[in-house]
């Protein structure tokens, strides 16, 4: 269990042609020990540059690392204390289980000499550390059901059975930090549900610290403690889920994080408390000028079909109604937005609508979200009684 | 910005110390024993240079026009053409014809393809001495055979009108297997679909089919065979130096050998680098047209 | 080229040519067996049985394996060509994961010179090295037969894109779990590469067993000889036509390479295919 922190983390890579590409931007960024931290972006953002930069796989251009308090830059990544889950497992295909496990206890507990072909099993001391690696091998195959596979070799296992695998692997000498690097993305959708509950109660037991690399917001929302969302080399957000969900600093966000993604329209300031959008007059307030263009951000589940017309009720026309069993999506059109928008609800609620049905929308105003024309969060303050709330 | 400097040559040295350590004995032995010597010899080859000698001059050009002055290495290389000219449509063609046959049904394949292949990697000295007494002139079974069957006999290897050919012959029938293999290679490269289309659009026989689609489809393959055969040709050696050491009368000489007697026999290092310099030189277009080759056949795939 | 079996017909013709070419291609390695079990005098007999009157077969291969150093020269192949193959393998491997996976100054210009040594064909070579090994006394011996062949650009090539193929996860899996750099080469790539180190290391012992340019040049005493150069040595002092003892001597050398030939024909035929495609 150690803590990690990247001061001004910075990674240019050369493309062929021989221009500089800026992966890494002078990211800073502490983890505290023992804290589940997930790096969340789309690909390309640098989220596996920087776990490799940690495992000291590759070099950083500029910035250091440093973990449990100490540089590490230079390091070898043996010498970092580190384990990592890869994306392709990277099982070593020619081991059975049991080898590929205990390969990272025999290259730090035997002598070079110990290791040595056929002669090693005959220097002194052999014996007595075989059996602690052996012990520890098969305890670690027992806690994650591994011990009948232990003879197999990794072409003959499921995915989920190697991904526990590498799991073992990355556990088994008991490392002060984990990483994972999109561990479950090979997997289908119900195993990696399974897995996700796995790696949670994993990190419960073992107390570590968890730097986990995904793009799939689900994986992060669930198991992290806290999620540093990255776009184009830099940290844009990173706070715990719920924060990020209720409260994105940006659009980009906003935009990221939430199925079906947040509806973004643009709004103009009316007052210094209303914002006019898609032909409704909001009762919001801001900061910002009269006159001034907003970004919306209303949430599907905000949204909510009503009977009757208010002050905070869109006028919508039903595209297209996708039933998802106890919930809908409900995509509709709204005046003035070439887009349609999304709503969620429950199936109750959405039993009345037809396809090109007009309806009544309202939102909860403490839900909604705005963004300026940078797509940065602005404050809003909302009138407590205009509260939707008790339509629900 | 210095920072960024400093971490990009930090990153270089460990990884660079890495790279060489792992690489450098190789290297080494790559430097010494390879590139070095091979370009030693261009320098030798200005020389007059004999093995043994302790002093030797630098004589520019000398040793070239020497050679191409001298009847007897035009006569080297002549032969050396001449075998290969023979040996290349030879070991292609018939290589060709047996791939197709072997390929055209699954009957006895295996065994069909290891028995054509067998002399290509049978030690080429040994069987140089079992050729030795199949072509002997008086109980030698071709002879044997021929004057059986009322037909003229020859003494192959003494005569100089056939020993090139004979020469030719046991080399074809060295390297056919190795064509052979080449080209059921191509010929299992060679997308099903197009018997297919074939056979829609008319092509109903098998010559048809080989017409419209096999031989055309081997066409890179046919190249790429053609110059690993004539690269194989030029180096001929074992043979001519058990059979005929070069004779009768330089009939077999072939350039390969003669660079071995002047080198080694007579030990000219300066005359003998010179012939290496015009034996590498023809390898090395060789190659190269090869090289190019690959890359195409790389594409169309 | 067909799923469908011939028509009989063709299938007949097809055999008929094939056995007749097959028959032709082993006509040298029959003759060859056939004289070595003949005693001296029906060699002279006209016509052309292929089994002897009289089985000579043990007083030939006696005489083969005791007049002439015959399991000496096996002995010498068995050692240069291992030695070779072991070396070449223990160079080539670390260079070529080198090559395949480090990033380092100048790993360019070394590939650069790799495949400049695979153009070069090692007879240019002869004479330096000849040179060298004079200069060194290392000629008439074991090194002397062995050093030349100790650096393999093929080798090195064929693992590098073995190797290539190789994913870097593993690479950095095997870094994570404290392998050294050479731990890597040896206990991870090399046995993923298992199937091009075979094909190579058969290229490499077929080719030095064979070979019989640099043994002449090389060696002079008969001790030393490995196969090739010794059956040619070996014709060479039994002037004459007694050709039963060696044909036998024959027999014996081309043997160990034809049955394993026999009993592993893919793994041979892609092997050398792949080293004419060098």
């Amino acid at each position: 269990m150690a803590s990690i922190a990247l001061d001004r983390i910075a990674k240019v890579f050369t493309r062929p042609d021989g221009s500089p590409t800026r992966v890494l931007d002078e990211l800073t960024l502490q983890v505290a020990a023992g804290e589940f931290l997930t790096l969340l972006g789309p690909s390309g953002c640098g989220k596996s540059t920087l776990i490799r930069i940690i495992a000291g796989l590759e070099p950083q251009s500029a910035g250091s690392v440093s973990i449990g308090g100490q540089c590490v830059d230079g390091r070898h990544p043996r010498q970092r204390d580190v384990a990592m889950v890869f994306q392709s497992y990277a099982l070593y295909p020619h081991m059975t289980v049991e080898a590929n496990l205990a390969l990272p206890l025999v290259m730090r507990r035997l002598t070079a000499l110990q290791r040595a072909p056929w002669i090693g099993r005959w220097m002194p001391g052999y014996r007595r550390v075989r059996e602690t690696i052996d012990r520890d091998v098969r305890e670690v195959a027992g806690a994650l059901e591994l011990t009948h596979l232990l003879e197999r070799k990794p072409g003959q296992l499921s995915g989920g059975q190697r991904q526990r695998v590498a799991l073992a692997r990355a556990m088994v000498r008991q490392p002060s930090v984990f990483l994972m690097d999109e561990p479950l993305s090979n997997l289908d959708a119900k195993l990696r549900t399974q897995m996700r509950a796995e790696i949670t109660a994993l990190h419960r037991r073992l107390r570590t610290t968890f730097v986990y690399v995904t793009h799939d917001q689900t994986e992060a929302m669930t198991m992290s403690d806290r999620v540093a969302v990255m776009f184009d080399g830099r940290i844009e957000q990173i706070g715990p889920p719920t924060e990020l969900y209720a409260r994105p600093a940006t659009r980009r966000v906003a935009e990221f994080i939430g199925t079906p993604q947040i509806n973004s329209i643009d709004g103009i300031v009316r007052s210094a408390s209303t914002i006019e959008v898609a032909g409704a007059v909001l009762p919001i307030g801001t900061c910002l000028p009269t006159g001034s263009v907003v970004t919306v951000g209303l949430r599907p589940e905000s949204l909510t079909p009503v009977e009757r017309a208010g002050a905070t009720v869109l006028l919508g026309r039903v595209q297209r109604i996708e039933h998802m069993g106890a919930d809908s999506y409900v995509y509709f059109h709204v005046l003035g937005q070439a887009r349609a928008l999304v709503l969620r609800t429950s199936a109750a609620r959405a039993a009345g609508l037809q396809p090109e049905m007009v309806f009544h929308v309202a939102t909860s105003l403490d839900q909604v979200l705005l963004f300026d024309s940078q797509g940065r969060a602005i404050d809003s303050v909302v009138p407590q009684i205009a509260s939707v709330r008790s339509f629900r | 910005m210095t920072t960024d400097a400093q971490a990009t040559s930090m990153e270089h040295a460990s990884q660079s110390s890495h790279g060489w350590l792992l690489a450098g004995p190789a290297a080494f032995a790559l430097l010494a024993l390879i590139i070095l010597p091979a370009l030693s010899v261009f320098f030798v080859a200005l020389t007059d240079w004999q093995f043994g000698a302790r002093t030797f001059s630098y004589v520019g050009l000398e040793n070239y026009h020497e050679l191409f002055a001298d009847p007897d290495f035009y006569k080297s290389l002549r032969n050396t053409f001449v075998y290969v000219l023979i040996v290349v449509p030879g070991t292609v063609l018939t290589g060709l014809a047996i791939a197709l046959l072997v390929e055209s049904d699954r009957t006895l394949r295996t065994f069909y393809r290891a028995a054509h292949f067998l002399p290509f990697m049978a030690t080429l000295a040994a069987m140089a001495v079992a050729w030795e007494a199949l072509l002997h002139p008086t109980i030698g079974l071709l002879n044997q055979a021929l004057s059986d069957l009322g037909l003229p006999t020859a003494n192959w290897l003494r005569d100089p009108s056939t020993v090139l050919v004979t020469l030719a012959v046991i080399a074809i029938w060295k390297n056919l297997g190795f064509a052979m293999v080449l080209f059921m290679a191509g010929l299992k490269a060679i997308p099903r679909d197009l018997y297919d289309a074939a056979d829609v659009d008319g092509a109903v026989g098998a010559t048809d089919r080989l017409r419209t689609v096999t031989l055309p489809m081997l066409g890179p393959t046919m190249l790429f065979v053609v110059i690993v055969t004539a690269l194989r040709a030029l180096e001929t050696f074992d043979t001519v130096n058990i059979l005929t050491q070069g004779g009768p009368a330089r009939a077999s000489e072939m350039l390969l050998y003669t660079l071995y007697v002047e080198s080694f026999g007579y030990l000219q290092a300066g005359r003998g680098a010179a012939i290496t310099v015009v034996f590498l030189i023809i390898v090395v277009l060789l190659t190269l047209l090869q090289m190019r080759v690959m890359d195409r056949r790389v594409h169309y795939s | 080229m067909s799923v469908r079996s011939l028509p009989w017909p063709a299938a007949v013709a097809r055999h008929s040519v094939l056995i007749v070419t097959a028959a032709l291609m082993l006509l040298p390695f029959v003759w060859m067996l056939s004289l070595s079990v003949k005693g001296p005098g029906e060699m002279f007999r006209s016509g052309f049985a292929l089994l002897p009157a009289h089985f000579h077969g043990l007083d030939n291969y006696r005489a083969a394996l005791t007049a002439a150093p015959l399991p000496r020269f096996l002995l010498n192949g068995v050692l240069v060509c291992g030695s070779i193959a072991i070396l070449q393998l223990l160079l080539c491997a670390p260079c070529a994961y080198a090559l395949a996976k480090l990033q380092f100054k100048g790993r360019g210009a070394l590939f650069a010179l790799v495949l400049l040594g695979l153009i070069i064909p090692q007879q240019v070579l002869a004479l330096p090295l000849f040179f060298i090994g004079y200069r060194l006394g290392l000629l008439d011996s074991y090194v002397g037969l062995i050093f030349p062949f100790v650096i393999s650009p093929f080798g090195i090539f064929l693992l590098r894109q073995f190797f290539r193929g190789i994913p870097d996860d593993i690479v950095h899996a095997a870094r994570l779990d404290g392998v050294s750099e050479l731990g890597i080469v040896w206990r991870i790539m090399a046995p993923m590469a298992q199937p091009a180190i075979i094909a190579f290391l058969i290229f490499s012992v077929v080719s030095h067993w064979n070979d019989l340019f640099w043994p002449l040049i090389a060696v002079r005493s008969e001790s030393l000889m490995p196969p090739a150069l010794g059956i040619v040595t070996f014709r060479d002092a039994e002037a004459g036509t007694d050709y039963g003892p060696l044909m036998a001597g024959a027999v014996l050398v081309v043997a160990p390479l034809v049955l394993a030939f026999l009993l592993a024909q893919r793994r041979f035929i892609e092997s050398l295919t792949l080293g004419g495609v060098k």
